[in-house]
């Protein structure tokens, strides 16, 4: 589904050049829960923008079902991230002002898809993640596990095949958390390919391969058992 | 102290480090302040101040009440009674301790061909006095100095005597050839005092002249009193009123018909408050001078809904920072005082160059009042009542919305604050909505300010444009003065007919006729005609046989005046179309007669209409068309060693007339000047109005705008993160710039709702002010929606492109 061929990000500061992720090689299947490991600054997080195409500061090159994606304008990209991936935030990123209902729709609304196939769809969704008493509540209204359900109700409402989940957890106490990544898995099973970033390992446990991260490398891959070894390296 | 020293350290470094917040709030600060003082202390000036005399409270006019109502000859703009009614009330002024007459007659100082018209004051002995001028220098005038009408001793006002006569000591060899006579200068003035015309300073005062022959139709002349202790103005006007019915029998004119004298005997007199003296500005500039104080107030609202809008918008912004000094052990009180410097630094540098901006705008606002030929003196001292109300007022809005923010943050518990603050985007809804309503409210002020600057520059340019049916450009206006020519009145005519034969000599004069009355400059002469069934008044001028060739006024029907017109022909005069209907409901005029009514030296006469010209404007470019009867100069009944001469040609060859005229006959007084200047220079109220109401209406917009582009800017600082979520589910960049649009479109709308409404509703008071067209003009009301939204789309385009390359990962890296 997609390959990073030697995928590279840094930022330039006033003293020095510091690099997020170096030169990482990586192929991510159809299908896969993969969840990304490391430190903080490991780069993870950089990983999974440059996946979502958040960011297209990176160099290297990326495909997307063999669409050359580092060849695309940004235009393109844009277009390409909107009809396959969904993000799923930590913090949640609702909005305030919208309703539960008006922020699933809300990805919808930046598409040509007419307003009562998209309030189906936005009905669909809350049947199936079992939110409809919440769709008139304001995200304030609702506990941490519920505004995260809507998040993921958000990002899985236009069918991405890629669902890319910055730290989902990090916020809910253990019971919310089990409760998210078991309906995490539930999508994959129905085929959704999801990354997933994460410092829990018993969130890791959901997962079919792990990635082990440090200081912008990647370290280590359950799924390429014979990924390179490199030492970590600081430029000045 | 030293925390003082430390605040107001901060509070600085503060403001350089934010050169655009700073720049912005104390512009709008002193512009705010300085337009509203300056505004206020011409209008002060002009209306409210006190003549600079002793006790000016206890002064009063004695006056017609209602006025003489267009009856006999009003000589002068202030004058309200005739020479006899002054010498009756000389003799009989109870209410008053002293009593003085006075009127403005101009002089010309200097040898004949060479001399230059000076403001003249003429007075009664008692005039200083009764208003307790002490010399300068030398002495003033008395009771014994009137009665010689050549003028033999002057006293010179302050400025005249340093500008003019170098501010030498008086001696018997101090001397002023006035109107070709010399006359010695026997005191002068104190230097605050400028005669009763507040905006105008005379000159010279020189002694009331005691004519030989009264003219008791002759309006000439203004009389003032001080009142006794004791007396009011009712109780005054009561006594005046007792002892007119015997005053005007005793002092009315004869020759006019018995009905004429009969109104001139039901006149009253009355007291009426004279310690502010008279002024022509109060009656022309009054209504407009306060419209241009509503105009800078809302200027001024402007200017305070932006400077809250900026200090909320930043006070919420550092909300984290206080809460940091907070947690670092900053007592709420401390904090609350650093907030105070802050602002309180602010409102005194924004004061300061308001003040210094005050003193610049009201001295532009004097030159732009005064013209060519007349200069305005008016003290722009600085008002402290109004600086202090308009410098409280900003000062009020600075601290208010620069500490009361800073109150509710330091009342917040540090740790929620921080969060807050932390996350940078989770300010309460509530402040913001504050200053969203501040931009409706600078949107329709400005709206009302837009329409109102194009309704007075579309009126002002309707004047301009306007075709008075006679020729404007081209033309030189002459007064033509040859008392000292020794001419026998018989010959009068004929001397004018010559001196058009001077005149139409020089090379590039391509006509040259002679005039009783200038039209378009405020000049007026009426007669009551009857023609047929009909009367009425009708505005009566005498001229010469070229004049219409020479306005390029065509005759509509039958002929013009021609030589064969003369003193001893039959009378013959023109009339407009105006008079046709009025008079004659349309009928052909030609072949009819009409007949004046009786005045002294203007006996009944019948003339014979022979032509008829269009309709051409009569005072003023502005004022409507009257029936108009146009005689043969020749055959004036009353003729004078004077004429108005209309030249055509290019207002260059002013200086070659008066030479030729000069080489022949150096003795006649004559000043040309530029006719279609003149008639500009009668439109300074206008011109007035359309200058600052436009610089005031651009303002505005401009305030607005600032104010539009901080909110906006705000807005989409704060919807940051929110912007980047969107952004990171799909919106496009066109999507975002469509969303802040719309939020400043939101704004905008209300705004033009309030705006028109208010619009609408201001009109009406400038109605009055408005040369054809309707103040409630939907073309300008949409012309000026228009280009408020361009300055709003102008204002939102910034912010919503910024908002449009949000990076949503460095947005989502706030949380």
């Amino acid at each position: 589904m997609i390959q990073l061929k030697n995928v590279e990000r840094s930022y330039k500061t006033a003293a020095a050049q510091t690099w997020v992720l170096r030169r990482v090689n990586l192929e991510i299947r159809e299908g896969e829960f993969i969840t990304a490991m490391g430190p903080s600054g490991a780069g993870k997080s950089s990983l999974l923008n440059a996946l979502a195409l958040l960011d297209d500061q990176w160099a290297g090159e990326y495909w997307f079902r063999d669409e050359a994606v580092h060849t695309m304008k940004r235009k393109q990209r844009a277009e390409l991230a909107k009809k396959n991936i969904g993000m799923v935030f930590q913090s949640y990123h609702l909005l305030d002002d919208l309703t539960v209902q008006e922020n699933i729709d809300l990805p919808l609304s930046y598409k040509d898809i007419p307003r009562d196939q998209r309030q189906s769809l936005v009905a669909d969704v809350l049947d199936r993640f079992q939110i409809v008493a919440k769709k008139d509540l304001y995200p304030n209204q609702l506990s941490g596990g519920q505004q995260q359900l809507v998040g993921i109700a958000r990002a899985v409402i236009h069918k991405p095949a890629l669902l890319l989940a910055d730290e989902p957890t990090g916020n809910l106490h253990s019971a919310q958390a089990k409760e998210i990544m078991e309906l995490f898995k539930e999508l994959n099973q129905q085929g959704t390919t999801i990354v997933q970033v994460t410092h829990s390992d018993a969130n890791a446990a959901y997962g079919t391969r792990t990635l082990q991260l440090r200081d912008g490398w990647l370290v280590s891959d359950t799924g390429n058992p014979g990924l390179e070894r490199h030492e970590p390296v600081v430029t000045a | 102290m030293n925390g003082l020293r430390q605040d107001l350290n901060y509070a600085v470094r503060q403001l350089r480090s934010n050169p655009g917040f700073a720049l912005v709030a104390i512009l709008s600060l002193a512009l705010g302040i300085g337009a509203n003082t300056a505004i206020f202390q011409l209008l002060d000036a002009v209306r409210m101040r006190s003549l600079p005399i002793h006790d000016p409270k206890e002064l009063a006019e004695v006056q017609i009440v209602g006025g003489n109502q267009g009856f006999g000859v009003t000589n002068g703009r202030y004058a309200k009674l005739t020479h006899p009614v002054w010498n009756e009330l000389r003799k009989h002024h109870e209410p008053f301790s002293g009593v003085f007459a006075w009127d403005l007659q101009d002089q010309r100082v200097g040898q004949a061909s060479d001399s230059h018209p000076v403001q003249g004051l003429e007075v009664s002995g008692e005039f200083f006095s009764v208003l307790g001028i002490q010399p300068w220098k030398g002495r003033l005038l008395v009771p014994g100095d009137e009665g010689d009408c050549t003028i033999s001793r002057v006293v010179v006002s302050y400025p005249y005597w340093r500008s003019e006569m170098g501010g030498r000591e008086l001696n018997t060899n101090a001397t002023l050839i006035v109107n070709g006579h010399p006359a010695e200068v026997i005191g002068v003035t104190p230097p605050g005092f400028f005669g009763m015309v507040v905006g105008d300073n005379f000159d010279i005062a020189f002694p009331l002249c005691h004519p030989k022959e009264l003219q008791a139709e002759v309006f000439d002349l203004s009389v003032m009193g001080r009142m006794r202790p004791g007396w009011t103005l009712e109780r005054a006007s009561a006594q005046l009123n007792a002892i007119s019915a015997g005053l005007f029998e005793a002092t009315a004119p004869a020759g006019y018909s018995t009905q004429a004298v009969q109104q001139f005997k039901d006149y009253k007199l009355g007291a009426f408050p004279a310690g502010a003296g008279v002024s022509w500005l109060r009656d022309e500039y009054d209504s407009s001078l306060w419209l241009l104080l509503s105009i800078t107030g809302l200027v001024l609202l402007i200017a305070c809904a932006n400077l809250a809008n900026l200090l909320l918008a930043r006070a919420s912004s550092r909300e984290r920072e206080i809460a940091v000094r907070m947690a670092l052990g900053a007592s709420r009180t401390r904090l609350f005082w650093q907030s105070l410097t802050e602002s309180g630094l602010l409102a005194v540098v924004g004061t300061t160059l308001g003040i210094g901006l005050s003193q610049l705008l009201s001295r532009v606002l004097v030159w732009s009042l005064s013209t060519g030929g007349n200069s305005i003196t008016l003290s722009t001292d600085t008002d402290w009542r109004v600086l202090i109300f308009a410098a409280s007022v900003a000062a009020s809005t600075c601290i208010v919305f620069g500490v009361a923010p800073a109150l509710r943050a330091v009342r917040a518990e540090p740790v929620t604050a921080m969060k807050s603050g932390g996350r940078g985007l989770a300010g309460s809804r509530d402040r913001f909505s504050i200053q969203k309503v501040m931009v409706v409210v600078q949107i329709s002020v400005s709206l009302v300010l837009l329409v109102g600057a194009l309704l007075f520059v579309h009126s002002f340019r309707n004047l301009m444009t306007l075709d008075p049916g006679m020729r404007e450009n081209a033309t030189i206006l002459a007064f033509v003065g040859f008392g000292d020519s020794k001419v026998p009145p018989q010959r009068y005519e004929e001397f004018k007919r010559d001196l058009l034969e001077e005149v139409r000599s020089v090379p590039g004069v391509i006509d040259a006729a002679t005039t009783t009355t200038v039209p378009l400059l405020g000049g007026s002469w009426t007669h009551n005609i009857s023609i047929g069934s009909s009367e009425g008044p009708s505005k009566f001028v005498w001229v010469s046989p070229d004049y219409f060739k020479t306005m390029g006024i065509p005759i509509r029907s039958g002929r013009g005046l021609n030589a064969n017109d003369t003193g001893t022909s039959p009378r013959v005069a023109l009339v407009n179309q105006a008079f046709v209907k009025q008079f004659l409901g349309g009928a052909n005029p030609i072949g009819q007669t009409l007949r004046t009514g009786p005045e002294p030296q203007y006996p009944s006469t019948v003339y014979e209409i022979v032509g008829v010209v269009p309709d051409t404007k009569y005072s003023c470019l502005a004022c409507g068309i009257p029936p108009q009867t146009f005689a043969a100069a020749s055959q004036s009944p009353n003729q004078h060693p004077w004429t108005w001469m209309m030249i055509h040609g290019d207002p260059s060859l002013a200086v070659a007339i008066k030479r030729r005229i000069a080489e022949k006959h150096p003795e006649i007084v004559i000043q040309p000047s530029d006719f279609q200047q003149d008639i500009r220079d009668g439109m300074v109220r206008e011109r007035l109005l359309a200058m600052l109401s436009g610089f005031f209406g651009f303002l505005a917009a401009l305030l607005a705008m600032v104010g539009l582009y901080g909110v906006m800017s705000y807005s989409v600082a704060r919807r940051r993160s929110e912007i980047g979520i969107r952004v990171a589910l799909g919106a496009a960049r066109k999507q975002v710039v469509g969303m802040v649009m719309r939020e400043a479109a939101y704004l905008m709308f209300i705004g033009v709702v309030i705006g028109s409404i208010l619009s609408l509703l201001a009109g009406r008071s400038a109605g009055s002010l408005l040369f054809g067209l309707n103040s409630y003009d939907p073309l300008t009301l949409l012309v000026s929606v228009v280009l408020l939204g361009l300055i709003a789309t102008a204002a939102s385009l910034l912010p919503a492109r910024r908002a449009s390359k949000v990076d949503p990962m460095v947005a989502l890296r706030y949380e």
